[in-house]
């Protein structure tokens, strides 16, 4: 059983160094995990300013996500990502991060140095928790719709026929 | 000190009905992202109201929710919130949320759904050990429901995409509260853990941290979201638990019949500590409180029941005891605490032990 690790003070990786830093009136201790771009920083000065051009080139070249502007140094600090397109535009940094982590069941990840596109969810679809096709999902917010102006609740009455228009509108684009 | 919250949450307990000593509670908790929008650490102001209110909308249809009631984040205080994170047993705190942040309760007073805090949609469901199962067909039953009115984050590679990639895939936690004073007080917490092999396990102490377990308490939750079904991680939780719980049985049995000096030593002087002293603080609380638990299933303490000793665990923690002592200042909490104890406790006696007389 694994225990849960002591976390980086920067991301939420598990910690590997303890930097200390000292000055005249006070001592700084700060817990980093290997990877932590502020510890580069800290102990290779230049090499981190240098890291740091060379992750806003990565930048201009464009490594962060066009639809919420997440860029790689945000990620690779363990910070939450922005948006469900994140997944696609750091696919590779997200997964080396959950190997590196062991946030993934070593027999998947013994798997995955064979065959690197395996699917790694392993839980219920979307499909098997909807159980719905889209004019299922249609038919029940119309019932939803019907009860609540039997209740007479207006304002759920007016969401519902929002969302039954987005539905609509979304079924006749996806044709 | 009033709250702004139902008082059928001031006034029921999760742990109330619970008749296991050795694993009184267990949560789930699952994580839902709507598709098509920023998550919340980005969203803007407007944008986390528009989520919330799709949401609260959602949520407030829904058939198998009785009374539901929505909490904006700036409607409550702090202890309020504080009085939120201690009833669900949940594990991170709410203090720092904001306009756009909410939360939604129902009368069962087992649900809490959580809006923009991390993710869209967390649900936190706290449920007694028999009831796990109930508790994720009714947790996924919500879901699925949702699901049917707004369209969920999902990428058949990684699952429910939740803001932090580890809680991906399945983007269910669950968790379950083990009491092992046994086990613990008698060094062999570690060794018991040694010999685990779920390696889909960790354990951790009611704060985060994996060798200090205040209360007693260990707490046991999945270490993977993605790479493994809903089905592998209650299997896995169940049969942890089950063991430590048939280790810390074992040994009590053992006590039953050889009793430690310094085990009963450390019984007896808690007794003293709650029943005798002018101020209280929660950590102390807890671990005393524990002994008592231990004490009256050794049969060297009576005249209580762990019901009731459940009950006083949970209401001496901060925000629940600020409510129920009525006391404004936080200065005074602990000088409140013991004197709620006295009174919670007045009947409770040590088993006359016939070599001290």
């Amino acid at each position: 059983m694994a225990e849960r690790p002591v976390e980086c003070s920067h991301c939420k990786k598990p910690i590997s160094t303890l930097y200390k830093e000292m000055t005249q009136d006070s001592t700084v201790v700060t817990e980093m995990c290997a990877d932590c771009p502020v510890l580069q920083r800290r102990l290779h000065g230049t090499e981190g300013v240098e890291r740091a051009s060379e992750e806003k080139e990565e930048k201009r070249a464009g490594v962060y996500c066009g639809n919420c502007q997440t860029n790689l140094e945000w990620v690779k600090m363990g910070n939450p990502l922005g948006c469900p397109e994140c997944y696609d535009v750091f696919s590779d940094v997200i997964l080396s991060d959950l190997l590196k982590t062991e946030k993934i069941p070593s027999r998947l990840k013994k798997s995955l140095k064979r065959t690197a596109h395996l699917p790694l969810h392993a839980g219920k679809s979307l499909q098997e928790i909807l159980g719905v096709t889209p004019s299922k999902q249609l038919t029940s917010l119309h019932e939803a719709l019907k009860e609540a102006l039997k209740k007479e609740n207006y304002e759920q009455a007016a969401w519902l026929r929002d969302q039954i228009k987005a539905l609509q509108e979304k079924k006749e684009n996806d044709k | 000190m009033t709250s702004k919250l139902p008082p059928y949450l001031l006034e029921h307990l999760p742990w109330e009905q619970e008749a296991d000593p050795i694993w009184p509670a267990t949560t789930l908790v699952l994580r839902r992202n709507l598709s098509r929008r920023l998550f919340p650490p980005k969203l803007k102001e407007r944008e986390a109201l528009s989520v919330e209110e799709d949401l609260k909308n959602a949520l407030l249809a829904q058939a198998d929710f009785t009374e539901p009631q929505f909490f904006s984040a700036e409607m409550l205080s702090a202890t309020d919130k504080e009085y939120l994170f201690e009833h669900f047993l949940c594990r991170e705190g709410f203090q720092n949320t904001l306009r756009g942040q909410g939360f939604l309760i129902e009368k069962s007073a087992s649900i809490l759904a959580l809006f923009n805090i991390e993710d869209h949609l967390q649900l936190h469901l706290s449920a007694c050990k028999a009831g796990l199962e109930k508790a994720w067909t009714s947790l996924s039953q919500i879901s699925s429901s949702i699901a049917k009115i707004l369209d969920f984050a999902y990428a058949p590679k990684w699952g429910f995409l939740t803001s932090h990639p580890s809680q991906c895939g399945t983007a269910l936690q669950a968790t379950a509260f083990l009491h092992l004073p046994a086990l613990i007080r008698m060094e062999r917490i570690q060794d018991a853990l040694a010999k685990q092999k779920e390696e889909e396990i960790e354990v951790s102490g009611m704060q985060g941290t994996p060798d200090v377990f205040l209360g007693d308490l260990l707490i046991l939750a999945n270490r993977f979201s993605l790479g493994v079904s809903e089905d592998k991680i209650f299997y896995a939780l169940h049969s942890a638990a089950t063991e430590l719980t048939l280790l810390e049985k074992k040994l009590r049995e053992e006590l039953r019949h050889d009793s430690k000096a310094e085990l009963k030593d450390l019984v007896f002087r808690a007794f003293g500590l709650l029943m005798h002293s002018y101020q209280l603080q929660t950590p102390e609380t807890l671990d005393a409180l524990s002994l008592m638990k231990l004490g009256l299933d050794l049969g060297w303490i009576n005249k209580i029941t762990d019901q009731a000793l459940n009950e006083v665990f949970f209401q001496c923690r901060k925000a629940h005891l600020t409510y129920l002592a009525e006391e404004k200042d936080p200065k005074n909490l602990p000088h409140a605490r013991a004197a709620f104890i006295h009174k919670k406790l007045a009947p409770m006696q040590l088993v006359a032990d016939p070599n001290l007389r």
